[in-house]
């Protein structure tokens, strides 16, 4: 399984403010997505200079910032299968965000850290 | 500010299947550091092929806690400006000193934590 992305995540009902706050810390925006999971949720990518990532993730109906680690791998279903045979389950039952650009759903460990699990769909139109 | 380290860092109890886990993702371990605060705290820096690195810390936490590990060059100036946008040190006053560095928990107004460290470097 080839992960191509291992970092730092937070979805957030107050995305502007943590947004402001990584600017100050040097990192900028460098993608944004809308409408992810067929919902109203915004995801942000930024980056420092010196190339380390975080995600973070406008998600309104969250009480407060929940921190996980976003995964991208080449092979979705195949990172699935792995994360459920040692226990992990999908924070959303049977369902996984699509979109053209891939798929991801949030998968919680059984001792309660989550992995964001996604896999990114290059070159869609 | 310098920014040397920005990685996942998860504190939890069962550090060694979570360690497995990571294991069988790919990372290995390359670095541990035991007795940390003087009390029964371990912290195993991992790290895959592709530099992707992830810290798992085993301390006695009724439900694992899931930060970001942000090591500075300047402990003292990150921990100030951290503190002017209104987080708050875990751990109240003390800062961790294990020697070769200084560390400790800063949690966010809105619930994220970052574990804020600096690796003294001897000149």
């Amino acid at each position: 399984m080839k992960i191509s992305n291992f970092s730092p995540m937070i979805m957030s009902p107050k995305a502007e403010e943590l947004i402001s706050l990584f600017e100050e810390l040097g990192f900028e925006k460098r993608h944004t997505k809308t409408g992810l999971n067929g919902e109203d949720i915004t995801h942000v990518r930024m980056k420092n200079e010196d190339g380390f990532p975080v995600d973070i993730s406008y998600v309104d109906r969250l009480p407060q910032d929940v921190s996980c680690i976003r995964m991208n791998v080449d092979n979705f279903e195949e990172a699935y299968d792995f994360l459920i045979k040692r226990g992990f389950k999908n924070t959303q039952g049977d369902k996984i965000g699509e979109s053209k650009s891939g798929k991801g759903t949030a998968m919680m460990s059984p001792t309660g850290f989550i992995i964001v699990l996604s896999h990114h769909i290059k070159n869609h139109d | 500010m310098k920014i040397t380290s920005f990685n996942p860092l998860i504190i939890t109890r069962n550090a060694a299947e979570t360690i497995k886990l990571f294991e069988a993702l790919g990372f290995e371990v390359k670095h541990k550091k035991t007795g940390i605060n003087n009390e029964d705290i371990t912290t195993v820096s991992m790290k895959n092929a592709d530099g992707f690195r992830v810290d798992v810390t085993k301390a006695d936490v009724p439900q694992d806690i899931s930060t970001i590990r942000m090591n500075v060059r300047d402990f003292d100036e990150a921990f100030e400006f951290l503190t002017s946008k209104g987080f708050k040190n875990a751990q109240g006053d003390r800062v961790t000193d294990t020697g070769s560095s200084k560390a400790t928990m800063m949690v966010s107004p809105s619930g994220f934590a970052i574990n804020l460290i600096e690796h003294i470097r001897k000149d």
